[in-house]
């Protein structure tokens, strides 16, 4: 197993069996955040690749002041957003929370349950409240990573986390009232 | 229900938003590996074009400085550095070392693994290119750098037919690595910078 110094010195010569265990090391998380914040199957593959591709022309500037992972992350996360920025343009789905809500109560022809709801809700938050909560509450990062990775002060981090809670605890507090008497 | 038990409650039921199908590893490597090797391709050529603007200007710098002033006694004309390629060549030729340095390297470990490296030949290919520039321009007047070239020459020549050669032919590129000591010599004129004169 090579270490990740090694391995980068390869990728930056140019070793194509380099870059392959580069993927291998991280393409599950990679994958996997770009997925969690567009939730559409294709363009998680896009956001994978191009993510990749723009590391590995970008290694070289990889100075090592945070985690590899955390870097490959951030490159991540700013290509996922660029994407669903531009897909939702084309669809111009941005619903605000209150609309969405509104709109889920008019058209159901059921109440939905309160986990659909509360996807719906998360769907619905303004992207900046999104972001932060998929990565904080679903994906497990800590404010400091998110900060790096979204080039956030942590105190901006926390304080978007408690405003995403507070609109889905908003959203769903009559429904969780019910369920929890 | 409180604000901490309704915030808990959001947690435990926001894990399965979004959740991610298992990623198509492979359908999504096979795309990312056909853009590397048409990036690789580009670079390569712009890289041949640098290496051979790069001899070029250094072959008429040195052209330009071997006149000498009729007048100029041959004993000042030729001073002791005379030989030292334009730095330009150097540079270029350190590249180059670094480059074949980080192939071979990466072969070597590959082979010890047992992991296939399919792009090795093309790789050594691309390399044995380079490393005839360089052996036709100044940098080989250095009987070091030159020796150190022709060692690379036979094995990335080797290299270069792996999906033709034997096990005896690949033993032998193991061997040679193993036994001249080849890239340890690369890395220490590597790592002493632009390839001085006499090294």
């Amino acid at each position: 197993m090579l270490d990740e110094r090694t391995l980068i010195q390869r990728v930056l010569a140019g070793d194509p069996a380099a870059e392959r265990t580069f993927y291998d090391a991280h393409v599950d998380r990679v994958y996997r955040l770009a997925y969690r914040l567009c939730g559409d199957e294709h363009l998680a593959q896009d956001c994978t690749q191009e993510a990749f591709l723009r590391a590995f022309d970008r290694l070289a500037t990889f100075r090592g002041e945070s985690a590899l992972s955390t870097w490959l992350h951030a490159i991540t996360v700013s290509v996922t957003m660029n994407a669903i920025r531009r897909v939702s343009r084309h669809r111009t789905r941005e619903i605000e929370l209150d609309e969405a809500l509104e709109r889920s109560d008019d058209v159901a022809p059921a109440e939905p349950d309160l986990k659909t709801r509360l996807h719906r809700a998360i769907a619905a938050l303004p992207e900046l409240y999104r972001t932060v909560f998929v990565m904080h509450d679903v994906e497990g990062y800590t404010h400091e990573e998110i900060g790096r990775m979204l080039d956030l002060a942590t105190g901006t981090s926390k304080a978007r986390l408690s405003r995403a809670r507070a609109k889905l605890r908003e959203a769903l507090a009559v429904f969780a009232g019910e369920v929890g008497r | 229900m409180s604000d901490e038990r309704l915030d808990a409650l959001i947690r435990e039921l926001a894990r399965s938003y979004n959740e991610p199908p298992e990623p198509p590893r492979e359908l999504m490597w096979a795309r990312i590996a056909a853009r590397r090797r048409k990036t690789r391709r580009t670079a390569r050529w712009r890289w041949g074009v640098g290496l051979a603007a790069m001899l070029v200007i250094g072959i008429g710098i040195g052209r330009v400085t071997a006149h000498r002033d009729p007048a100029t006694p041959i004993a000042e004309a030729v001073p002791s550095a005379s030989r030292e390629a334009p730095l330009p060549i150097r540079l270029a030729a350190r590249h180059h070392l670094g480059r074949t340095e980080a192939f071979l390297t990466s072969y070597r470990a590959d082979r010890i693994a047992g992991r296939p490296n399919d792009d090795a030949a093309s790789w050594a290919r691309e390399l044995l290119a380079d490393t005839w520039l360089l052996l036709d321009s100044p940098a080989a007047d250095d009987p070091a750098i030159r020796l150190l070239l022709e060692e690379l020459e036979l094995i990335l020549a080797q290299i270069a037919r792996l999906p033709a050669a034997t096990p005896d032919d690949t033993e032998l590129i193991d061997q040679a690595l193993r036994e001249h000591g080849t890239l340890s010599r690369i890395r220490t004129v590597v790592s002493a910078g632009p390839i001085p004169a006499g090294t």
